[in-house]
């Protein structure tokens, strides 16, 4: 008999709510003026740009409290939720050139939106990299902590780079410039979207701490492993 | 020459063909990994 | 295993995430004030005023250009396959020639980025015209379904 484990409540929750939020965003949200039906693939698009900055700002968090206790639990969380970013930061640049290319007319642009997106992804692939070549697994958390508090640099970038700078794509919308169907669609593909992450981060902190515990435990008597 | 996309449906099946398959099928690896206890465990 | 959960980082943990922070919303900090001209110089495209300012020497150089599309200067010829139209941002204006149909997305009035030269006949030539939507996204206006007008425009052409 298997313990209860918190986080699949989430995941039986998370998707119903997908499944409803999914329905809503393919069927019942109307269709825009301009984009027609392609406007559809923004309650995808989006939710991912959000949880992907969500995912990262947990990873940045986890370090933080990692440099200050040394507890192996928040570099497991560091580690789940870097890769969970790295998924949904992916997701997002293949939903956004989707998107690019019927309404902007070009499936990518060199501007700065899509370039400082495209950045942060290869800063956190750096860290998944780094953490698969430092056997040590004290110095791989301390690294793994330091690059992943460097590496947050690239959230507020690309957050603001709209603002920043002279971008092709748009500054971000807010209710007032979203027909209000579509932003209460939206919503519920960004809850839907969170609470699949936290399912994610939730499974991939146990896959760590199961591989951090076989690595850190110290070897077992002979008699004992037969 | 209106401004109105007409079509194009092709890239909203794709997007959500690619939203779900990405979401699955990395749902699908942490199941897998999930399930392979080290012996100390089992 | 006193340490198993935990790893002994010292005094060194604090001082690797300050010296970290430091950096971070140093580099912000720097970004967000625009200085050392980075918003200056990491311009994706220039505007029509921008263009016009430095004549002749974006004369057969490849550039960019971005602005709106002037309201009432959109003409496609469809024999030539010739598109022309004028980019403004309310200050300068440059006439724009693509061979080849519009996007779907361009209309009068709406954000344009397009690749291409200057020449010495003042008309912009470009065979790339990227849409640049803005954040706005509304239901269509009742009695107005994209298909219906596409139809009309499709007749009105052929």
């Amino acid at each position: 008999m298997k313990s209860f484990k918190w986080e699949n409540a989430v995941g039986v929750f998370a998707l119903l709510l997908f499944a409803v939020a999914q329905y809503m965003a393919l069927f019942t949200a109307p269709a825009e003026r301009h984009m027609s039906e392609v406007v559809r693939i923004l309650f995808v698009h989006v939710p991912a740009a959000w949880i992907a900055l969500v995912t990262f700002t947990l990873a940045f968090i986890g370090a933080t409290g990692f440099l200050i206790t040394g507890r192996r639990g928040l570099d497991w969380f560091v580690e789940a939720s870097t890769e969970v970013g790295v998924v949904m930061t992916t997701l997002l640049i293949t939903l956004g050139s989707l998107f690019a290319k019927p309404t902007w007319n070009v499936w990518w642009v060199w501007e700065p939106r899509l370039t400082s997106t495209a950045t942060m992804l290869l800063s956190f692939v750096g860290i998944l990299v780094l953490r698969s070549t430092v056997r040590d697994a004290d110095r791989r958390a301390v690294f793994s902590a330091a690059a992943t508090i460097l590496s947050f640099v690239n959230v507020p970038i690309v957050y603001f780079s709209v603002r920043w700078w002279v971008t092709v794509h748009q500054i971000q919308s807010s209710p007032a410039t979203v027909d209000p169907d579509m932003v209460f669609v939206l919503r519920a593909n960004a809850f839907a979207f969170l609470f699949i992450a936290i399912w994610m981060i939730a499974k991939r902190w146990r896959i760590a701490k199961m591989r951090g515990l076989a690595e850190t435990a110290p070897p077992l008597p002979p008699e004992v492993t037969a | 020459m209106n401004g109105i996309i007409e079509g194009q449906t092709i890239f909203v099946v794709a997007a959500y063909v690619v939203t779900w398959l990405t979401l699955g099928g990395y749902a699908a690896s942490l199941l897998i990994r999930g399930n392979k206890r080290p012996p100390e465990d089992s | 295993m006193s340490d198993s959960n935990k790893v002994r980082v010292g005094l060194a943990g604090p001082i690797i995430l300050v010296v970290c922070i430091a950096l971070v919303g140093g580099a912000l900090y720097f970004l967000q004030s625009g200085m050392g001209g980075l918003s200056e110089n990491l311009v994706y495209y220039m505007s029509p005023s921008q263009l016009m300012e430095l004549g002749d020497e974006s004369d057969d150089a490849t550039v960019r250009l971005g602005g709106q599309v002037e309201v009432g200067t959109v003409d496609f010829d469809v024999d030539a396959n010739l598109l022309t139209f004028v980019v403004t941002d309310g200050i300068a204006e440059v006439t724009v020639t693509c061979a080849g149909a519009p996007p779907q997305m361009f209309r009068e009035g709406i954000g344009v980025v397009v690749e291409g030269q200057l020449q010495e006949d003042g008309v912009f030539h470009t065979d790339r015209v990227i849409v640049k939507h803005s954040n706005e996204y509304e239901a269509p206006v009742e009695g107005e379904r994209a298909s219906d007008v596409y139809q009309t425009l499709v007749m009105e052409e052929s």
